[in-house]
C-alpha cells in the first residue's frame, strides 16, 4: 500500500500521458514492423481513438471545468453525425423496403484542390445542429442542478436517438441508418492511402481543437466557469451570471461533439441509430476517459480516450494475435469490460484526480496574443 | 457616529419570508446609513441569515421592499445585485476549493471582460493587460488581509479563519458600497479576529458601509454605531450600542421572557 502510494506521488511530478504515448508508439512501430498490423489497420484505429478525443474534450469543458453532469454525450455525438451524413450523400427516396434519407445533390459543392466543400460544410452543419440542441435542451434543463441535470440529459438524449431519430423513416433512414457516407480524400485500392490521410486530418483537426479549447480554459472564462463548477451559490453571490456561463459551456462542448460525429460518420462511411451506435454505453465509454484521465485537465482527457480505446483494441485483437481458439477466443474481447473496470478502481482508489489532474492555477497568459 | 437623518445607503420595509408555516422574517424594516458598522444581533433563528438572503438576492420576498441607494432591489438576481455595489461573505466559507487563493480573488471581479467564450476564443492582448492589472490590485486586497504568502495555495488548504478572510478579501474585490458579513468573527482565533476588525475599522473610515451579524457581544458594543435587534423575524429595538444594552424587550427576548 505503502508502496503503490510512493509509486503514485512519482507519477505526480512526471507529465504521465508523455509515458503512454511513447509506449503506444514502441507498440505500433514493433507490431507495424513486425508485420502483424498493417499501416491502414492503425491509421484507421488511430483516427477512431481521435473521434474519441474530440468528445472527452468536449466532456472535460462541460464535466471537468463546469460540472455539467451531462449524460446525454450520444445525442449531441448522433446529432452532427447524421447532420454531415446527409449534407454530403445525395437523397434517398423510398422504395420497396428501404425507408430513404435526406440529403443533398453533391452537385452544389464546387470541388476544391480535388477535395468536396461538402465536407468543410458538413462539419459546420454538424456543430450547429448539436449547438443547436444544446441550446433548446439547455434553456430548461440547466436551472437542474448535479444528479437532476444528469438524468435530464439521459432521458432527453434516448428520446432523441430512439425515439425521433430512429423513427423518422424518409429523413433519417429509420431502423436502418444509411450507408454511402464518402471520406473527404478517397484512393480506391489504396485503401492504405485513403486511411492514412484520414488520420492525417484528424490529427490537425484535433490538434486546432486542443489548442483553441486550451486558450480557452487558461482564460479567464475557464476560470469563472470553475467556480461554477466549485460552488454555484457563492459564484452568483459574486456577480457571475451562473445560468449564463453553463449554458455558454454547454452550447460550446456539444457543437464540439457534433464535430466529432461528424467525422465518426465520415469514419465509419454510414449512420446507424441505437443500438448500433449512439447509446448510453457510447456516453459512458466518455465518463470513463475523462476519469481515467483526468478531469479538469485538456491532457488527461484525451490520454483518457487513448488507454481505453487501447484496451478495447487489444481485446479485440488478441485472438488473432496469439492464435486463441475457443472459449477464450470468443470471450476475450468481454475481458476489456473487466480491464477497464479494474482500471477504473484503482484510478479511484489511488489516483482520485485522475492520471493527469487538473493543473494549479489553470489560467494564465497564453504565449500569443494579438 | 449616529447618522440615522441622513439618507439610508440600505432600507428594507415590511420584508417577509416564509418557509413553510413559518415566518423566517416577518414585516421586517431598517435602514442602514452610509458609512457607519452595524450590527445584526437576535437570537438564534431569530431570521437573521434569512434577512442577509433576501437582501442579496438569493430569495425572493414574500411582501415588502428592499433598497439599495434609493433603488429597489428586491427580486433581482444576485448577480445584477452585486453589480450595484453590495457584497455579501458567506456564514460558512464559500471559497472555490480547487481554485488557488488568488484565483479566488480574480473571479470575484465583476464584469472582467474575459470571462466570454468569444473573447477566451480571440485572446486580445487587451484583456490579458486587464487581466495582469487586476492581479495587482488582487495581491494589494492580499496584502490588506494578509494572505499574499498563501496567493498561491489551493483555497481548500487555507485554515478556517483564513478562509473567513478570503470571504472579506472576496466581497472587497467586488468594489462594494456595502458589505454584509454573516457573523465574520466566528471560530477565528484572537489574534486573527483583532486583524479582521482593523480591516474593517479602515476600510469603514475610508467610507465604506459594514451591516454584520455577529454574536460576539463585546465586538457588537465596541466596532459597531447602531445596533439592530431581530427576534422573531421582525426588528424588535434599534439604537446605539449603549440603549439596547439596556432594552428591556431585548433582554427579555434574549433570555427567553
Amino acid at each position: 500500500m505503502i508502496a503503490l502510494r510512493r509509486v503514485g506521488g512519482v507519477l505526480k511530478r512526471t507529465r504521465f500521458d508523455l509515458f503512454v504515448y511513447a509506449a503506444l508508439l514502441v507498440f505500433f512501430g514493433v507490431t507495424l514492423l513486425g508485420g502483424t498490423l498493417n499501416t491502414a489497420d492503425v491509421a484507421y484505429f488511430g483516427a477512431y481513438v481521435m473521434i474519441w478525443g474530440l468528445l472527452a474534450l468536449a466532456l472535460n469543458l462541460q464535466w471537468g471545468q463546469t460540472g455539467l453532469f451531462n449524460a446525454g454525450i450520444a445525442a449531441f455525438w448522433g446529432v452532427g453525425a447524421y447532420a454531415a451524413a446527409m449534407v454530403v450523400t445525395a437523397p434517398a427516396l423510398p422504395g420497396a423496403g428501404i425507408p430513404g434519407h435526406w440529403g443533398i445533390d453533391q452537385r452544389v459543392f464546387p470541388t476544391v484542390a480535388g477535395v468536396s466543400t461538402a465536407f468543410f460544410v458538413a462539419v459546420i452543419v454538424a456543430a450547429a445542429a448539436a449547438a443547436f440542441l444544446a441550446f433548446v435542451l439547455g434553456i430548461p434543463i440547466l436551472r437542474l442542478r448535479a444528479d437532476y441535470f444528469a438524468i435530464a440529459t439521459l432521458g432527453l438524449s434516448e428520446i432523441v436517438m430512439r425515439v425521433f431519430v430512429k423513427n423518422l423513416q424518409g429523413v433519417t433512414g429509420g431502423v436502418y441508418g444509411f450507408g454511402g457516407v464518402p471520406r473527404p480524400f478517397e484512393f480506391g485500392f489504396d485503401v492504405w492511402k485513403t486511411e492514412l490521410s484520414y488520420f492525417a486530418l484528424l490529427a490537425v483537426v484535433l490538434v486546432i481543437a486542443f489548442i483553441l479549447l486550451d486558450r480557452m480554459s487558461r482564460s479567464p472564462w475557464g476560470r469563472v466557469l470553475r467556480t461554477v463548477r466549485e460552488d454555484e451559490d457563492a459564484a452568483q453571490a459574486l456577480g457571475k451570471d451562473t445560468y449564463l456561463l453553463k449554458l455558454q459551456s454547454f452550447v460550446f462542448g456539444a457543437a464540439l461533439m457534433g464535430i466529432s460525429g461528424a467525422f465518426f460518420a465520415f469514419w465509419l462511411r454510414g449512420v446507424y441509430p441505437p443500438d448500433t451506435q449512439f447509446t448510453a454505453v457510447d456516453t459512458f465509454a466518455v465518463w470513463v476517459m475523462v476519469i481515467i484521465g483526468g478531469s479538469g485537465n485538456n491532457r488527461g482527457a484525451l490520454l483518457g480516450a487513448w488507454i481505453y480505446l487501447f484496451l478495447e483494441y487489444v481485446t479485440r485483437r488478441a485472438p488473432d494475435w496469439f492464435h486463441l481458439t475457443g472459449d477464450l477466443g470468443i470471450r476475450i474481447f468481454y475481458f476489456r469490460l473487466m480491464a477497464i473496470g479494474i482500471v477504473l478502481i484503482l484510478i479511484v482508489l489511488f489516483r482520485p484526480q485522475g492520471l493527469v489532474p487538473e493543473e494549479k492555477g489553470v489560467a494564465r497568459r497564453p504565449r500569443w496574443t494579438w | 457616529m449616529v447618522t440615522q437623518d441622513e439618507r439610508p445607503i440600505l432600507a428594507t420595509v415590511g420584508v417577509t419570508k416564509s418557509f413553510g408555516g413559518i415566518r423566517a422574517v416577518d414585516r421586517c424594516s431598517l435602514s442602514i446609513g452610509r458609512g457607519t458598522t452595524t450590527g445584526l444581533i437576535g437570537p438564534n433563528g431569530a431570521g437573521k441569515t434569512t434577512l442577509f438572503n433576501l437582501i442579496v438576492g438569493l430569495y425572493a420576498p414574500d411582501e415588502g421592499t428592499i433598497a439599495l441607494l434609493g433603488t429597489r432591489i428586491d427580486g433581482l438576481p444576485p448577480n445584477e445585485i452585486v453589480h450595484m455595489g453590495l457584497a455579501k461573505s458567506f456564514q460558512i466559507p464559500r471559497e472555490f476549493r480547487r481554485l488557488t487563493v488568488l484565483e479566488n480573488l480574480l473571479v470575484a471581479h465583476p464584469r472582467h471582460p474575459g470571462e466570454h467564450p468569444v473573447a477566451a476564443l480571440l485572446g486580445r492582448r487587451r484583456l490579458w493587460d486587464y487581466e495582469e492589472t487586476l492581479r495587482t490590485k488582487a495581491l494589494d486586497v492580499l496584502s490588506v488581509v494578509e494572505l499574499s504568502p498563501l496567493a498561491d495555495a489551493f483555497a481548500s488548504d487555507l485554515s478556517g479563519g483564513q478562509k473567513k478572510l478570503l470571504e472579506l478579501a472576496r466581497a472587497l474585490m467586488t468594489d462594494p458600497q456595502v458589505v454584509l458579513l454573516d457573523e465574520p468573527i466566528a471560530g477565528v482565533n484572537p489574534t486573527l479576529t483583532r486583524k479582521l476588525l482593523s480591516v474593517i475599522e479602515d476600510l469603514r473610515a475610508g467610507g465604506m458601509t459594514f451591516f454584520m451579524i455577529e454574536h460576539d457581544m463585546d465586538v457588537v458594543m465596541e466596532h459597531c454605531d447602531r445596533v439592530i435587534v431581530m427576534h422573531q423575524g421582525h426588528s424588535i429595538a434599534d439604537g446605539i450600542p449603549e440603549e439596547v444594552r439596556r432594552n428591556e424587550t431585548v433582554l427579555d427576548a434574549y433570555l427567553g421572557g
